[in-house]
């Protein structure tokens, strides 16, 4: 099955899905999938089951479509859908050893530098942040993902979340001293002040 | 608190981009090797995190993902209706059951199995050729459970008033007819008052 040439906006796809148009189905769940397994792999630290959890949020998205009612943006709900998704998974432990698969996952890295040492120290790095990450509580680790990780604004971390500013910036402040002060401590300066 | 300690409360939990707009903390930047290494460890480390993990690509193209998706879906929406087709069925017949039970003699014992004993059936006999007090005495044993009982009518109305269970009063009434002269041999010969 190919997707099918259809209308670029999402808000155009988001209709025809919605008034029972499969390919236009298709096409949204093409255009929404980056951002879904993104968000999964947030939520998962796993590739796999990243796939997994973004294939039920869409199955869940078609069978919800038409509760849909746009007092949010489409994003925002299907971001609560993908952490529904995401957390009735963790509920039932079929959550794989996350460390383990992103050391697989780290191996399929491109390099960044052409000097091996310097990619060791990047990869230490990553591993730091990875596994003080996976020791955060649920709500600063999905915090600390989608501002300093995926780059987003608060505005439409709120958005997506549903969460009121003080909130974000109070778990946010938490994650990055804790994140922080692992990476600092594990990789000190040294340099002479 | 040093410039050095201001650094790295900053590093810490602000946006490190904030501590290179703040005048003072920038100008100590500048100047200090080691609170620049700091920043520049977060910031790098932060950076590589978050190209590992948005830079990971989804296995599942995405056409493969959306068909997936839409089948599994459009076999929930089945399967659901499966199940709204056999509810149409067998509610009706739950209700012929519930009504059987609710309203059937048969039933009696059942409803009062599960707790819903029907109202004790009371009725009145006159009495051809047995006083009240003998057609009681007769009625007696048959009334065994639920309280059954036979009362004579009052002084000069031949009567006996049953109360008890519908299936051990219809017995009593039997008894009683018997031997009142209005079933079996001895109607020929009924007794006249």
């Amino acid at each position: 099955m190919s997707l099918p040439t259809l209308p670029d906006s999402a808000a155009s796809l988001l209709e025809l899905a919605r008034s029972g148009d499969a390919e236009s189905l298709a096409a949204l769940i093409g255009l929404m999938q980056p951002k879904v397994y993104r968000w999964a792999l947030g939520f998962t630290a796993d590739p796999d089951d990243a796939d997994d959890v973004a294939q039920e949020a869409f199955v869940l998205m078609y069978r919800r479509l038409h509760q849909y009612r746009g007092d949010q943006s489409f994003d925002g709900w299907l971001y609560q859908v993908t952490r529904r998704v995401a957390s009735q998974r963790r509920r039932t432990g079929r959550r794989r050893a996350r460390l383990a698969a992103l050391e697989d996952a780290r191996r399929e890295l491109r390099a960044y530098f052409t000097d091996p040492g310097a990619r060791i120290d990047r990869e230490r790095m990553v591993a730091i942040i990875m596994a003080h990450l996976e020791l955060l509580p649920p709500r600063q680790r999905e915090l600390f993902d989608l501002v300093e990780l995926q780059g987003l604004t608060p505005a439409e971390v709120a958005d997506l979340t549903g969460a009121n500013a003080s909130t974000i910036r109070a778990n946010l402040f938490k994650a990055r001293a804790t994140i922080r002060a692992a990476l600092l401590d594990a990789l000190p300066s040294t340099t002479d002040p | 608190m040093s410039d050095c300690q201001s650094v790295r409360a900053g590093v810490l939990v602000r946006e490190l981009g904030e501590l290179e707009r703040d005048p003072i903390l920038a100008a100590h930047l500048t100047s200090c090797a080691r609170c620049s290494a700091d920043v520049a460890l977060v910031r790098l480390a932060t950076a590589a995190t978050a190209d590992m993990l948005n830079e990971q690509l989804p296995s599942a193209h995405a056409a493969e993902l959306a068909r997936t998706a839409i089948d599994r879906a459009a076999s929930w929406h089945e399967a659901r209706a499966r199940i709204w087709r056999r509810a149409s069925l067998a509610l009706p017949a739950l209700a012929t059951a519930v009504w059987v039970i609710a309203v059937s003699d048969r039933a009696a014992p059942f409803r009062s199995a599960i707790g819903f004993p029907d109202p004790p059936y009371v009725t009145t006999i006159a009495l051809q050729c047995l006083s009240g007090s003998d057609a009681a005495g007769v009625a007696g044993p048959y009334l065994r459970s639920g309280g059954g009982t036979a009362l004579p009518g009052p002084e000069g109305v031949p009567s006996v008033t049953l109360t008890g269970e519908r299936a051990e009063v219809a017995e009593a009434e039997i008894a009683i007819a018997k031997l009142d002269g209005r079933l079996g041999p001895a109607a020929a010969g009924a007794c006249r008052r």
